[in-house]
């Protein structure tokens, strides 16, 4: 399916060719329709009359033709549009996916399921709203023209009935623009309440109106969010409402011969083809048109929808919020790590100054809310920091060196196999001391192409550390910091963790954040970190 | 693998219903009102087209101008439809906007029901995509969908038996053909399932990718994967692209079926019509004009439903994936008349509880309505009992249970036996509302400065009080200015404020270090005096503050009297800790 070898073929970028072909298609399609429609009530009409020497053979012939050429483009349509929108997607999301390069996702959960949903908003551009506008605009003008020309009974209305969408579109899409404003600000302030909301979830038993009635009443609501989304729906109903009611107001009077005599002053091409091919029958074209109306206009206002939409999925996509990771390079430790009153900022964390050998494992002690994986991730120059990281005498810059690598707590695995999960650089690792890693892990349930995370076999949060931890050892960083390692784990498991985390240590600094301490990780030196004074230095003890 | 975890339409119809019956969700009459106002309508205009034919026969037939009569029942009949459209629209809006309310305050409900116990089994962001989301795919498939299901099976009908009775060989043609068409769908359909079972582990797969990446982005910079994920994630939107097409080029067809039927219908059937006009076809009684247009306006009727059924296909598969995350949620509000009863008594002063055979069940067993068994039990206590103002130590491993039991006692989950007081939680994880520090002690009551002061003495903040900016307006931020220590001791004021007879204590000093722990065990022993405290603890406590002493072990739980140890108390896992 993916194989391990680095790929040289990058995406093709969507032609506009595709999408203008997808446009044609859905273009013939909407008019072969109802050229079908009129075409046979025109044959219907004229088979009643018989005019001597009518040839009735071509008009058959021409109906069926169009019925074959309906379907075919209807299904070459679909298919060449959804080739488009496919590649589109997958383009859109490779330039987002590039330009988040080195950046982090502020409010990640929401946030990438955002993107999935504007990426495709943004990509489906032709086929939910450009084919379907454009192929209503086509017909429309090209019935006024056809109709005026050749003086057809009633083509008056026609071109009103034209003026009268083109009002009514451009009214709902100057709505939709703000309903869909609306909504996205609606949205945002239900993500925000109902996370507050939750988050005090064990203390809702101590409000004072506890019956559920009251606490119904109290709590956030998506109402809001709900009525924009239907009101974006509604505004679409009611266009195509106003629409078909235009539409039966013209034809009732069309049929009441109202405004009948304005176009029948007969142009001149009307004077040629009129007897021999129209005669009377044409009088049911315009009529027959407008009764289809509501059914072959109405993609149009869901079109605008649809529009609204794409217009606030590439606003949000154009202002996408993101913060970049500082990166430097490689730095190694060839003596120490010295750490002078370093803090995170923004938060209330006592400050730590310590000097930390340039090998050997290192143990961050405290209790827990009291900012260890702030302070480890201080260190690797993940978070923005105040004080300094001085590395063999030399101050180092914000940002993470190359080959300084943090683990979380917990830890992310990727939507991949375990051997794509260990060798995410792509860097050929010998398969067997992947294995060998993975096997001082107890990891031996898991073999090398099993399939983990996202569709795959799911794994427990302590096999994702171990996994994790793997990634990191193999990667062979000078400086290796891990949140919480033994957490979860059984007793055998956290000694085999912590021997692999020892030998990592012969060659580089390993600092460990844990109030779990299994007893084989001899520690070179614990540093312990308290919360309730910021101003008092953590103390730090050599074992 | 694949196949359990699709439900079928069965669990989502007959889930549907049962919700519809349990809570009055109005479901049935919904769909039998927007059912008959779209039939309405469409008749409407059906009989539209008569008279409209009736007039295209008057011109073109007799050259002569419309009837009166005609032109009457045309403008009449196209204002029904019109009209019946719009009320269509109108109850449509107002019926899924009531349906979203009652689905809200039902999930509400199961909140206030369950509430820590129930949340913090998942995720913020999981939650609130089941709110905004899940209940509106719910009610996009029970209000749209199912109505256009109903409509695409009545409308064919209609506009079928007035062919029938305009031309009877025409609408035995029809009758013929048409069964046709789903059978071709059933054939498409199963095609393309299958193909999609084929692909369904890489479709999968490769389809998360995007999102699987972009929320991995801090690691990758930190590896410097970026830009191999990028070479990766572009070979597998290939790959997918060209597995998708091969599904559906297979399942545009069913698409491609119903317009081959529509519009080979309009076509022969016109064909049909001109040519018996023509005199070139005698079958069947002969046909004028205005039968003939009135059959070839009809025609589309037939599929033109079916047609728009399809454009909202997706609401099926998006209500199916909802209802497998709220079916057991709401499963759990079934008893919930139940539950709420039992909250009205909870007034009352607690004098005590004793039990025998007391059983925690799962959320699950809420759903059957048959007695659980005692092997189902997560927590089981052949006895149990608290005096008024007893102190109650409640040690097990992590794991055991002990805060399925807590909960269980406040009434969050099924149990055999409720407590009917008013009971207190302190957990590990002290509670900080973005609000002042008025709000966060108030919540929604209200209390004199004084009384939120002499609190604050009590738990020991009365001079973290004083150094605040605005005092109790202080505005506690993501970071407020407290730590660990000082938060649970808010709380633990928080709580002093209110008269619940019991506090149930979940390890409210597990995060702090020795000396805090200590502090405000202590604190938490002396202002809960004249409470009933049942304390879950790790750490070590004396053990001449308790007079009952609870363990649970395998799942069961005993009850002693005297802590069996020494001077001081704590669970078993916490003494492995010290070994």
């Amino acid at each position: 399916m993916m194989n391990n070898e680095p790929s040289h073929q990058l995406q093709q970028h969507p032609t506009k060719y595709s999408a203008l072909a997808a446009l044609f298609l859905a273009i013939v399609h909407g008019i072969t329709g109802l050229s079908i429609l009129v075409i046979s009530s025109w044959f219907i009409a004229i088979s009643a009359v018989a005019p001597i020497g009518f040839n009735y053979v071509i008009p058959a012939v021409v109906i069926r033709a169009l019925a074959l050429l309906r379907i075919a483009s209807g299904y070459a349509s679909m298919w060449v549009g959804h080739y488009d929108l496919l590649s589109r997607i997958a383009s859109t999301r490779l330039d987002v996916f590039k330009q988040l390069h080195n950046q982090q996702l502020d409010d990640n959960a929401s946030m990438t399921e955002a993107l999935a949903r504007h990426t495709e908003a943004v990509a489906s551009k032709w086929i939910a709203w450009v084919a379907p506008l454009s192929s209503v605009t086509l017909v429309f003008t090209a019935l006024c023209v056809i109709s005026t020309a050749l003086g057809l009974p009633g083509a008056f209305y026609l071109l009103i009935a034209f003026a009268v969408w083109l009002v009514i579109v451009a009214l709902q899409a100057f709505g939709a623009l703000r309903v869909a404003n609306a909504n996205t600000q609606h949205a945002a302030r239900f993500r925000k309440d109902s996370a507050s909301f939750f988050h005090s979830s064990a203390i809702w038993h101590l409000y004072s109106n506890k019956q559920q009635g009251r606490f119904v009443h109290d709590s956030p609501s998506a109402k809001r969010t709900w009525q924009t989304t239907l009101y974006q729906k509604k505004q679409a109903l009611n266009a195509s409402w106003w629409f078909q009611g235009f539409v039966y107001i013209s034809i009732s009077l069309l049929l009441g011969g109202v405004g009948l005599s304005a176009t029948a002053n007969g142009s001149a091409l009307q004077a040629i083809l009129g007897q021999v091919l129209l005669f009377v029958p044409a009088g049911i074209v315009v009529p027959m048109v407008l009764l289809a109306g509501p059914d072959w206009v109405s993609p149009s206002f869901s079109a605008i929808s649809k529009y609204a939409q794409y217009h606030q999925s590439k606003h949000a996509l154009s202002s996408l919020r993101a913060t970049p990771i500082q990166t430097l390079p490689a730095q190694s430790l060839e003596k120490s790590l010295c750490l002078q009153s370093l803090r995170i900022k923004h938060r209330h964390i006592s400050s730590i100054s310590c000097t930390l050998p340039n090998k050997g494992v290192v143990v961050l002690k405290g209790p827990s809310g009291c900012g260890k994986s702030s302070m480890l991730q201080g260190m690797a120059g993940l978070l923005p920091t105040l004080g300094k990281r001085v590395v063999d005498n030399i101050g180092l810059a914000q940002g993470i060196p190359q080959n300084w690598l943090y683990v979380e707590q917990d830890p992310v695995v990727l939507a991949a196999s375990v051997q794509m999960n260990l060798d995410v650089t792509g860097q050929g690792f010998d398969k067997s001391a992947m294995r060998k890693l993975l096997d001082e892990l107890a990891l031996d349930s898991l073999t090398l192409s099993t399939w983990v995370g996202k569709a795959g076999q799911p794994l427990s949060g302590g096999e994702r550390k171990r996994l994790a931890l793997a990634r990191a050892v193999l990667a062979q960083p000078a400086v290796l910091l891990l949140d919480e390692p033994f957490e979860g784990l059984d007793i055998e498991t956290q000694q085999a963790v912590s021997l692999v985390i020892k030998q990592a240590a012969q060659n580089a600094l390993v600092v460990v954040a844990s109030h779990v301490l299994p007893r084989h990780l001899n520690a070179e030196q614990t540093i312990t970190l308290h919360t309730d004074s910021p101003e008092k230095p953590a103390v730090f003890a050599k074992v | 693998m694949s196949k359990e975890k699709l439900p079928n339409r069965q669990v989502l119809k007959s889930w549907c219903k049962a919700l519809d019956a349990a809570h009055q969700l109005g479901l049935r009459s919904s769909l039998f009102t927007l059912l008959t106002i779209k039939c309405l309508s469409l008749f409407s205009l059906l009989i539209g087209f008569y008279f409209f034919a009736s007039i295209a026969h008057c011109w073109v037939v007799d050259s002569a101008e419309a009837h009166q009569r005609d032109l009457t029942g045309l403008a009449l009949s196209l204002l029904l439809a019109w009209l019946f459209q719009g009320l269509y629209n109108a109850i449509f809006m107002q019926r899924k906007m009531s349906l979203l309310m009652k689905l809200e305050h039902l999930f509400l409900s199961v909140m206030a029901t369950g509430q820590h116990a129930v949340v913090r089994q998942h995720s913020t962001y999981y939650w609130q995509s089941l709110w905004q989301h899940q209940l509106e795919a719910f009610a996009d498939w029970a209000m749209e969908y199912r109505v256009q299901q109903s409509v695409a099976v009545v409308v064919p009908l209609i506009a079928l038996s007035v062919i029938f009775f305009v031309n009877p060989v025409i609408g035995l043609g029809l009758v013929v053909t048409l069964p046709v068409v789903p059978l071709f769908m059933v054939i498409v359909g199963k095609g393309a399932a299958a193909l999609h079972q084929k692909h369904f582990v890489a479709l999968e797969r490769l389809g998360s990718l995007f999102t699987d990446r972009l929320s991995a982005l801090s690691m990758l910079t930190s590896f410097r994967a970026h830009e191999r994920q990028t070479a990766l994630l572009s070979q597998a939107s290939d790959n997918l692209n060209s597995r998708t097409m091969k599904v559906v080029s297979v399942a545009f067809l069913s698409n491609s079926v119903l317009d081959f039927f529509a519009t080979l219908s309009v076509a022969l059937v016109a064909v049909f019509i001109g040519f018996t006009l023509l005199g070139e076809l005698q079958i069947g009684p002969p046909i004028n004009l205005q039968e003939g247009l009135w059959v070839l306006l009809g025609v589309p009727l037939l599929l033109s439903e079916m047609k728009k059924l399809g454009q909202i296909y997706h609401q099926k598969a998006q209500a199916e994936a909802a209802c497998l995350e709220l079916e057991p949620i709401f499963a759990a509000s079934k008893k919930q008349t139940a539950a709420s009863t039992h909250t009205g008594d909870k007034h009352a002063v607690f004098n005590g509880f004793s039990v025998q055979e007391f059983c925690v069940y799962d959320f699950k067993h809420q759903r059957n309505d048959e007695k659980p068994v005692r092997s189902d039990a997560l927590v089981y206590a052949p006895t149990l009992s608290v005096a008024p103002g007893a102190c109650i130590l409640l040690s097990g491993r992590s794991g055991s249970g002990k805060t399925v039991l807590l909960e269980a006692l406040a009434g969050q989950r099924p149990t055999s036996h409720s407590v009917d007081a008013k009971q207190a939680w302190l957990t590990q994880h002290p509670v900080i509302l973005p609000g002042t520090v008025r709000e966060n002690l108030c919540l929604d009551d209200e209390f004199e400065d004084s009384r939120l002061e002499s609190v604050l003495r009590a738990v020991e903040l009365i001079d973290w009080l004083y150094r605040l900016p605005n005092g109790l307006d202080t505005a506690m931020t993501e970071h407020p200015p407290l730590s660990g220590g000082e938060a649970q001791r808010l709380t633990l004021a928080r709580l002093l404020l209110r008269d619940h007879d019991i506090w149930l204590l979940d390890e409210p000093t597990a995060h702090l270090p020795d000396e805090q722990h200590h502090r405000l065990a202590k604190l938490i022993y002396h202002l809960g005096q004249g409470k009933t405290l049942i304390w879950a603890s790790h750490k070590v406590l004396p053990a001449n503050w308790f007079n009952g002493f609870w363990t649970i072990k395998n799942h069961t739980l005993s009850e002693s009297l005297t802590s069996g140890r020494d001077k001081y108390v704590a669970s078993e896992e916490s003494a492995n800790d010290e070994q």
